[in-house]
């Protein structure tokens, strides 16, 4: 009897999460390539990574803050101000390149920490703050680019485009492999070594699980949601970058509704939306189900439109799916 | 009163067992009508899983409960509800931003033919019912403006709206001023007049002698007795609730008398710390190596001071010494860095339930297994394996989680949390509360010997036979405050009357 709970409980717990994620991902790779002879070639590959990359670094930073039970709306708008002070302080003011990268990164950086510090000292709960982050961070991006794309050669210093080094690892790449999706992999095992290998990825887990423990066994817990919060603003930054040097342009309003599909990838790859449980390595294959859900239906013909509603119901169905497991699991263990 | 056969509550074997532990084992209680029956016992003695099996809160694995001779479904608050069962829990459940009306009739608001919610009939309604309990307040007040023995009242008009034959009170005075417990008092007789049989759930004896027409007493979840209140004395129920008196072993008897008495080697010294108002001024001592047991009822500011002492609610007030040094604790994480742990009476409020046994005991003392900014996994299971079999923590493996660990297992993660991160005061409140005798006894001997290396322990608790048991010093609180100090071997009665205080 025991033991039949036992399997039960253990096949479930197989079923749902980062393995039942993989199972998706591993069905959909199956289904567009008997669909169409166009999905599982090299070049379609690459596209998808090229396409996923910034995404995924994005992600990255997201898995760090919702492991820790928070939520950070403000990647996307974030991502986009960096790659625009970065594009206007380089192009548009003459800034020595080294600076003008740094000032996008700070300009990451100082988000994340605002974030941080409303969150933690004005108890501002972590959806709202990142929500209000997420509108002024775009206006503030506005007002540095008045509106238009950057660099713009009007305004441009003589000879001025974007930094050698965004537009060469936004574009190029090397044995075949976009240099972009290697930055993203660099963020990817930087992440996955600060959630599982660091005292703040540890106290993370800790403050996602039980707040109150982790705060009774002597962490930190304002100073390391501040420290989660600004390395989400800081890998946001390095998204703005490769965004902006794979389209050789940097705008305002770029990368829009990329916050909402960085949560989801984080939620598809099994980690908990309320903290406590989850995985880098999920979250890339979350990442890789959402590249390739939309990328086989383009090939598909399915029209655009369609693919939103696809998106926003396979949200739906696996965080459904999860929760149901959880439910299951719990029953079986009890 | 009609003679009827069947009481207005019978309950028959109920049995209910958590992980560990045996809740209830096969109690008998009877009710009869218009009487006030009076459920006293320790703290996890059964009485409040009793109260949620008869609300149908908790399904018991046996049992049979009848409501005037009619049995009711177990496990099911409506069913319990329908057939004429309130309940007053010890937390209130009000919704402090709805008027005082639509907490009355809550989800059975009268609406007009539209569907939509008849004010015209509700607020009048809601006033009866509050007529009844004796509070004339306007029904459309909000329940945020009242304080807490008017909430209560409204808590208690809610139970009755739904035709109630049976009202059960939960510890009802726990949050109460004295006056206002004369007040619910007079409240509970008339409602005894009116035909309602209560029962009411305490562990106060005075109260319990004062209000109650019999009184049952459960001890480690078995029924002890039911007597008429009638020519009671305190100190016969207090031995019926505490059980028979026991001395202690030889061994400890002797370590006690071994214990240097005189010297003078505080680790830590309380001067007037505290955080009204709840915690009134208060002084405190610890010497290496010393059991001190902090002694009170429900109510009496006992975890308020290990919660300020550990920086969890900082103190207003007061200076703290510290090895010798002044310093100032305003968080846990200072706590932690001068050489405190704390283990709270709610072990699910310490523990991380999914991070696996071993990252739970290290959680206290990541930097000792950090290796430049990196986590020394081997490091860590090592350091984790250590402590696992020092304490004798039974898990199937250092990788599970610790939620699948009984409550006793926990509890000693816990205090391997503390010693591996070589903490020289440990603030432990109520650490056995819910653990079986058995795993009761092994986290006593382990709090000794910690002891016995020196570390300073304070050990709250709301069972006397416990801080007897163990302390060195036995410190009783009351009303926010320090009142008394005994040595150990003071008798159960003597520490139980003055932490009972002389209610006026």
């Amino acid at each position: 009897m025991v033991r039949t709970r036992k399997t039960v409980a253990k096949t479930v717990t197989l079923a749902g999460g980062r393995g039942g994620a993989l199972v998706i991902l591993f069905a959909l790779v199956v289904a567009f390539s008997i669909a169409t002879p166009d999905f599982l070639t090299g070049a379609n590959l690459v596209n998808i990574l090229r396409q996923y990359a910034v995404l995924m670094i994005l992600a990255v930073g997201q898995t760090l803050v919702i492991v820790s039970r928070g939520i950070d709306l403000s990647v996307a708008s974030t991502a986009a101000l960096s790659g625009c002070v970065m594009g206007v302080s380089f192009a548009h003011w003459g800034w020595p390149e080294p600076i003008a990268l740094l000032f996008g990164l700070a300009a990451g950086f100082a988000v994340g920490a605002f974030n941080g510090f409303v969150i933690t000292k004005w108890s501002v709960p972590d959806f709202i703050a990142t929500l209000g982050t997420l509108v002024a961070v775009r206006g503030i991006a506005l007002l540095v680019t008045g509106g238009l794309p950057v660099p713009d050669y009007e305004r441009a210093v003589e000879g001025r485009n974007l930094p050698e080094l965004v537009s060469t690892l936004g574009v190029d790449s090397i044995l075949g492999i976009p240099l972009i999706a290697c930055v993203a992999l660099v963020c990817v095992l930087i992440g996955g070594l600060i959630l599982s290998r660091t005292k703040l990825g540890r106290s993370a887990y800790a403050i996602g699980g039980n707040t109150e423990a982790a705060r009774m066994s002597g962490i930190k817990v304002g100073r390391s949601k501040m420290w989660i919060y600004i390395i989400s603003g800081l890998l946001a930054a390095v998204g703005g970058f490769m965004l902006t040097g794979r389209q050789a342009s940097a705008n305002a309003l770029m990368g829009e509704d990329l916050e909402l599909q960085s949560i989801a990838a984080v939620v598809i790859g099994g980690t908990n939306l309320f903290g406590g449980e989850g995985k880098i390595s999920g979250t890339v294959i979350g990442v890789l189900i959402i590249g390739v859900l939309a990328n086989g239906l383009l090939i598909l013909g399915v029209a655009e439109f369609w693919q939103r509603v696809v998106n926003g119901l396979i949200i739906v169905v696996v965080v459904a799916l999860d929760q149901w497991r959880r439910r299951a699991a719990r029953a079986a263990s009890a | 009163m009609t003679a009827s056969s069947s009481p207005p509550l019978r309950v028959e074997d109920a049995e209910k067992v958590y992980p560990g532990v045996r809740a209830l084992a096969g109690v008998d209680f009877e009710v009869d009508p218009g009487e006030v029956h009076a459920l006293l016992g320790e703290n996890g003695a059964g009485k409040s899983t009793l109260m949620k099996v008869i609300a149908g809160a908790v399904t018991p694995e046996a049992g049979r409960i009848e409501v005037d001779g009619k049995e009711v479904p177990l496990g099911s608050p409506e069913a319990a509800r329908d057939s004429g069962i309130g309940i007053v829990y010890q937390e209130l459940s009000l919704i402090p931003s709805l008027s005082v009306g639509e907490n009355v009739l809550m989800g059975r608001w009268p609406t007009t033919r539209g569907g939509l919610i008849d004010w015209s009939r509700l607020f009048p309604e809601a006033r009866r019912h509050l007529e009844r309990v004796g509070l004339d307040t306007e029904p459309r007040q909000v329940v945020r403006a009242l304080g807490m023995a008017e909430r209560q009242q409204v808590e208690i008009a809610k139970a009755l709206s739904t035709d109630t034959r049976v009202l059960l009170l939960d510890e009802p005075t726990s949050a109460l001023s004295d006056r206002e417990a004369k007040r619910l008092f007079q409240i509970i007789e008339g409602l005894k007049d009116s035909g309602v049989a209560i029962v009411y759930v305490s562990h106060r004896l005075t109260e319990v002698l004062e209000i109650a027409d019999r009184i049952t007493v459960l001890r480690d979840g078995v029924r002890v007795g039911t007597l008429s209140a009638e020519g009671v004395t305190e100190a016969q129920l207090a031995q019926m609730m505490i059980g028979r008196e026991t001395s202690g072993s030889p061994e400890e008897v002797a370590r006690r008398q071994q214990r240097p008495g005189g010297e003078d080697e505080y680790v830590l010294r309380a001067r007037s710390v505290a955080r009204l108002p709840r915690l009134k001024p208060t002084d405190l001592e610890l010497q290496a190596g010393e059991i001190v047991a902090v002694f009170g009822l429900v109510g009496a500011g006992r975890t308020r001071l290990a919660r300020t002492l550990f920086g969890l609610e900082p103190a207003t007030d007061g200076s703290l010494e510290l090895f010798g040094e002044e310093t100032r604790i305003d968080s846990p994480a200072d706590a932690v860095a001068l050489g405190l742990g704390y283990v709270g009476e709610d072990r699910s409020a310490g523990l991380v339930p999914r991070m696996s046994v071993a990252n739970n005991i290290t959680l206290g003392s990541l930097d000792e297994i950090t290796r430049g900014p990196i986590l020394d996994f081997a490091l860590e299971q090592q350091v984790a394996e250590r402590y696992v079999e020092d304490l004798d923590i039974r898990t199937p493996s250092l990788d599970h989680l610790v939620e699948t660990l009984s409550g006793g297992n926990q509890q000693k993660v816990m205090l391997a949390r503390w010693t591996c991160s070589q903490a020289k005061v440990l603030i432990l409140d109520d650490p056995t509360r819910g653990i079986d005798i058995g795993a009761k006894e092994e986290v006593f001997r382990l709090v000794r010997r910690l002891a016995d290396e020196g570390i300073a322990i304070l050990y709250i608790t709301s069972e006397i036979k416990e801080a007897r048991e163990l302390a060195d010093r036995l410190l009783v609180m009351s009303d926010g405050r320090i009142i008394k100090e005994f040595e150990a071997g003071t008798s159960e009665e003597e520490v139980m009357a003055a932490a009972g205080g002389v209610r006026g």
